[in-house]
């Protein structure tokens, strides 16, 4: 059994009940881990402060983060992420919600996999999420760290 | 290298030296000639007298011998020993006097001769009264006597003739000399006055050119002390003060008096008098023009920002000489610049900030409209069993009022976005734009048929992407104005004056409220009657003006709308 795991960086409750709601009605039943904010975000991928029990070797296959973070900022957990050999390769997606272009610019300057704008009608958001489940959890497999790209 | 002028001068005093020379020359000669014949006159009446001290001691010589013989006195004789000295000394005399005329000479010879054979022929007469005491002459006595005074004769007419004839030449190179003398003088006087009336001249011009020097020195010094920035001058080897004008004095509190010869080490501290000196040893060693933004100075006045250009000024040799420093006294215009700088800053902190909160404040707004209209939607789905008609309507209107909503955000996230970066301006084909501007509007709104006519060949300077989203809201305002009507158009294209504008047969508006077309927010129209934001409008006139132009709108109710730009 391999155990998919989604890490939900939200802090913004009624966001992650949308959220959780809309990984639901679509049928996407992976675990989902919810952090409240960039710096638990990085305690527990790197298994620090609060989380230094946790299995590190047990990666999420997707992280949708959040933009707007108390503490540390969306892009600054990004660029942790992409600076640690042990999570460099992770499918991060940022959420935000809006397109302003310079979040965007700044995101892919460094490394995100995606970038969805949270929209306000919830078929809308549902969608995107539910194309990421899909692309990201069922019909793509994560990378290995032996693939190389 | 000498010029022309100057060659003709060398040549002139050469010419007068000449002439004034071989004048002198001739002068001497002449008088020279003139003195000769003088020795030759004074010679010839030597000779004359000579010839008649002869004939006279000769006469009494012979006179006496003969005497004795007449009378037989003894004392008679007592002087012929020494008149026979006498005029034999003569002879010699004469002879030696004439050495250089041998027909003279050869007179001379004759006369000896006879002389010396008639007193030999006296003496023998005196020595036979003497033993006989019987007197009487010879025969030949009375001849000799003539032929001595032809002799005589002979050599006085040839010594006269010698004489007048020597006067003569001498009278004729007189005469020349004279001549040569009068225009020899004549020449030199007037080359003289040649050479003053040339003097006379070069003094003049000298006088002239020295006036208007000074005249020319006086405008320059005036148009120097006038200028109203500090001019100074320095000595390029030691640098000290030459010269300083008088906006010079005003600014360093300065006399002159107290300034020339000094060095910026007798007015300002030491490291500031270093900072000026290198930067004036900079210039002299560039020799180009060295340009000093801003220096402060210490004066009596307090401190004195300047901004001065310091310049060499070389000799001939194109060594410096000077150095040459223009001050301009920037303190107010510094004080201005700052002014104006802190109030910019301020500004721009301002709109940065407000940027920075429109955007926070759009952002954040999303939130919880997102979690209105996601639960929404959650209870619709969920609860659907729950709810009754009445209640889904309820539901519906939460939700397009949220959508509504998301839409102003939008709106003004993206106005907020036309404040922030360059303009990127290019040639833009405006025509092409508005086409295809129009053809996303058709597929936006099947439903429609809008007849759009745009003008060919619209170009103008701008920056692409601003001027497409103008364009979308302008063309998107008259397709949503031209909603009600029957034939609906819209016109892109450029007026007489230049402007750019876009003309629809629509709704038109009231033009009292003209002024409140391009306020965000403002709407001249009921949501009910036509759907917006109201900030379409706001957004084309910040695109405008961002490129500096101008828009504007005329229209009337019922008689549709021209919103014209210009950039």
């Amino acid at each position: 059994m391999e155990e998919k795991m989604i890490l939900l960086v939200e802090d913004n409750p009624n966001d992650e009940a949308l959220t959780l709601r809309a990984l639901q009605r679509h049928n996407i039943r992976n675990q989902v881990v919810v952090v409240r904010d960039g710096a638990e975000a990085l305690d527990w991928l790197f298994g620090r402060g609060a989380y230094a029990n946790r299995d590190v070797t047990l990666q999420p296959q997707l992280v949708l983060l959040d933009l707007k973070l108390p503490k540390l900022s969306g892009l600054e957990v990004l660029r942790a992420v992409r600076d640690d050999p042990r999570t460099k390769r992770l499918p991060v997606v940022l959420l935000t919600s809006s397109s302003e272009e310079r979040d965007v610019t700044a995101g892919y300057d460094y490394g995100v996999n995606s970038y969805v704008k949270k929209p306000v009608e919830f078929g809308e958001f549902a969608e995107a999420v539910r194309q990421l489940g899909l692309y990201w959890l069922v019909l793509n497999e994560a990378a290995t760290p032996r693939r190389t790209k | 290298m000498p010029t022309p002028t100057r060659k003709r001068e060398l040549a002139g005093f050469w010419f007068g030296l000449l002439v004034l020379s071989t004048v002198a020359t001739l002068a001497y000669r002449s008088i020279d000639a003139a003195v000769d014949t003088l020795g030759w006159v004074e010679h010839a009446g030597h000779v004359l007298r000579e010839l008649q001290e002869l004939s006279s001691v000769y006469s009494r010589a012979a006179g006496a011998r003969r005497a004795y013989v007449v009378a037989g006195d003894d004392s008679q004789l007592a002087d012929t020993a020494e008149l026979d000295g006498r005029w034999k000394k003569s002879l010699v005399i004469l002879r030696e006097s004439l050495a250089d005329n041998a027909a003279q000479v050869a007179r001379v010879d004759e006369l000896a001769g006879r002389f010396a054979q008639r007193i030999t022929s006296l003496d023998e007469a005196v020595d036979r009264r003497r033993a006989t005491g019987v007197g009487g002459e010879t025969a030949d006595g009375l001849e000799l006597t003539t032929r001595v005074r032809a002799v005589r004769e002979d050599m006085e007419r040839s010594e006269s003739e010698l004489l007048a004839q020597r006067d003569a030449r001498t009278r004729r190179d007189v005469a020349s000399t004279k001549q040569l003398v009068v225009a020899g003088t004549l020449g030199s006087i007037l080359i003289l006055a040649l050479a003053f009336g040339r003097l006379r001249q070069e003094i003049r011009r000298r006088h002239e050119s020295q006036l208007a020097l000074r005249a020319s020195e006086g405008f320059l010094d005036s148009i120097v002390e006038n200028i109203p920035h500090m001019i100074f001058v320095k000595d390029a080897t030691d640098l000290r003060f030459q010269r300083i004008n008088r906006a010079g004095e005003g600014l360093l509190g300065l006399q002159r008096a107290e300034l020339i010869g000094k060095s910026d080490f007798d007015f300002f501290p030491r490291e500031q008098a270093e900072f000026f000196q290198t930067r004036d040893r900079e210039t002299l060693a560039g020799r180009d023009v060295v340009d000093v933004e801003e220096e402060p100075i210490q004066t009596s006045g307090g401190e004195r920002w300047l901004h001065t250009k310091k310049v060499p000024v070389a000799d001939d040799q194109g060594a410096p000489r000077f150095l040459l420093g223009i001050s301009q006294d920037i303190t107010e215009q510094r004080s201005v610049a700052t002014a104006l700088k802190t109030a910019t800053d301020a500004a721009l902190a301002a709109n940065q900030e407000l940027e920075s909160f429109s955007y926070s404040v759009a952002h954040d707004l999303r939130a919880p409209l997102r979690a209105i209209d996601g639960f929404s939607q959650a209870l619709e789905e969920d609860c659907a069993d729950a709810l009754d008609i009445v209640g889904k309507g309820y539901l519906e209107r939460v939700r397009s009022s949220t959508m509504q909503m998301g839409q102003l955000i939008d709106g003004l996230l993206g106005l907020s976005r036309l404040t922030r970066g360059e303009i990127d301006r290019q040639r833009v084909d405006l025509t092409r734009l508005a086409t295809e501007c129009g053809a996303r509007l058709r597929q936006a709104y099947p439903t429609r048929s809008v007849e759009l006519v745009v003008h060919p060949d619209l170009t103008l300077d701008g920056d692409p992407r601003l001027i497409t989203a103008a364009l979308e809201n302008l063309l998107g305002n008259s397709w949503k104005f031209t909603s009600k009507c029957d034939a609906p158009r819209v016109e892109v294209g450029r007026n007489e004056a230049g402007a750019f504008f876009v003309r629809d047969n629509g709704a038109g508006f009231d033009q009292t409220y003209v002024h409140k077309l391009f306020g965000a927010f403002q709407r001249l129209h009921g949501a009910a009657e036509f759907e917006g934001s109201g900030i379409g409008l706001a957004t084309v006139q910040r695109i405008v003006r961002r490129h500096g132009g101008r828009v504007w709108a005329e229209g009337a109710v019922g008689h549709g709308a021209t919103f014209y730009f210009t950039l």
